[in-house]
């Protein structure tokens, strides 16, 4: 009824991971089998290798095509070993200052600051960069890092309204979460996803380049390998997985909107003290977030654990560095008690309903302890 | 003219700091001004938020008397509607 995915039962971090579906499962250990050679070789196991990185190639391409309306190509399309790769590669190719949103991901703003006189623009109380700001910042910019929406709190970006102000600037978009779950725009030079944001495995990313944007490749080893040798049968995984999902990209979508909206509901009527957080409307169909006052983000985890529930936190006491996530801090919104939800592929309206019956008393657990 | 009441939350984290200035402001009448001490990192983000959110407003931050880490928030209680 909900496609090929069948998350367990309770999974609500998507970001976080979700198992990889049964039939990329199924192509990369076929794969593997086939692809253990030198993809550049000139001999006959190469050139099976060669072959299967090739599809893997043109299948992404294909699917991208597909979801963005337009023709991307196969030499269009890199594979690297992580999303951080494929960033580095990005960034790496455009030498000068960056203009970059204060919500992008924490990796990225970490390889922007290795760009001397790179820019910061802000977001409103929804997470959402003012594009007659942004095009002002990025006067004289090499490169424009935009997300396509941001992870954290769902909310979309004005990608469109960004390259109509000027379609002169090279954008490098950010698609993680958003590649297959909403259709992707036009207009940007760059972009990166990783495959585990589409049920595909978790070592393989991708990076693609539009032709004719005057991004140099650095380390460039040539025959489409960029970031390191490639992991063929994952790539083959990578591409079964998102092929699947682009075929199904209308039904998921609207499926996880209508729970998320049910969610954002359910929750503002049954919580007290509650900030629903990000764009209701313009926004990833997937992911929502809530910070509810006087109580842990931690503790709050916890406690939906124990009722079988996973979720995530940007709360400062779940954080790496004890601060809060930078994207709530960047909205303004309150950051105790923070919840993110994110459907995974395949997540029933069972799951939806058990969250929505308990989340109240795991509330109260913690207002009681606190 | 207003009450000014001090609140050294210095040493908790979050959720407590707003627990306590939370309190404040309910037992407080409107007009009293609540200097609330917070060296947690998130207070930087949630007294603002708090005061959006709930009942108050906030009139000014600064760093502690006497120095040393987190900063002071005058938090005003308002009139409730």
């Amino acid at each position: 009824m909900v496609g090929n995915w069948h998350p367990p039962a309770g999974s609500l971090d998507a970001v976080g991971g979700q198992p990889v579906s049964a039939a990329a499962a199924g192509s990369m250990a076929a794969a593997a089998a086939q692809t253990w050679a030198d993809p550049r070789a000139l001999h006959h196991a190469g050139r099976q290798a060669g072959a299967l990185l090739g599809a893997a190639r043109s299948s992404v391409a294909e699917s991208l095509s597909a979801s963005a309306g337009t023709n991307i190509c196969a030499d269009e399309v890199y594979f690297t070993p992580s999303v951080l790769t494929a960033q580095a590669l990005a960034l790496a190719g455009y030498p000068g200052a960056l203009v970059m949103s204060t919500v992008e991901t924490a990796t990225l703003l970490d390889l922007g600051c290795l760009h001397p006189g790179s820019q910061l623009v802000g977001v409103d109380a929804l997470g959402r960069i003012d594009p007659v700001d942004f095009h002002r910042a990025a006067a004289g910019k090499a490169l424009a890092a935009l997300q396509l929406a941001n992870t954290e709190v769902g909310t979309c970006q004005p990608i469109e309204q960004v390259v109509t102000a000027d379609p002169a600037l090279p954008i490098f978009m950010d698609a993680s979460q958003g590649i297959g779950r909403i259709p992707l725009p036009q207009g940007w030079s760059i972009l990166t996803a990783g495959a585990r944001d589409w049920a595909g495995p978790a070592g393989v990313a991708i990076l693609v380049v539009r032709r004719g944007v005057n991004w140099l490749p650095p380390l460039n080893s040539g025959s489409g390998l960029l970031g390191g040798y490639t992991d063929i049968a994952g790539a083959v995984g990578a591409a079964t997985a998102l092929a699947a999902l682009i075929t199904n990209q209308v039904t998921q979508s609207e499926q996880a909107f209508a729970n998320i909206d049910l969610l954002r509901a359910g929750i503002a009527n049954k919580i007290p003290d509650v900030e629903i957080l990000g764009d209701p409307v313009w926004r990833l169909p997937h992911i929502l977030t809530f910070s509810v006052l006087y109580i842990s983000g931690e503790a709050l985890v916890i406690e939906l654990d124990k009722r079988g529930f996973a979720v995530a936190s940007g709360s400062a006491c779940v954080a790496d560095e004890a601060r809060p996530s930078h994207v709530l801090a960047a909205m303004g919104a309150y950051t105790g008690g923070n919840v993110r939800i994110s459907l995974p592929l395949g997540c029933t309206a069972e799951t939806v309903a058990g969250f929505l019956d308990a989340l109240p008393s795991a509330v109260a657990a913690v207002r009681e302890d606190t | 003219m207003d009450t000014h009441i001090w609140l050294d939350e210095r040493g908790t984290r979050c959720p407590l700091p707003i627990i306590a200035l939370n309190r404040a402001v309910m037992e407080h009448p409107a007009g009293t001004v609540i200097a609330l001490i917070s060296d947690d990192p998130a207070a930087k983000f949630d007294v603002p938020a708090y005061c959006r959110l709930k009942n108050a407003t906030l009139l000014s931050e600064g760093t502690p008397p006497g120095g040393g880490a987190g900063w002071v928030f005058n938090v005003q209680v308002n009139p409730t509607t």
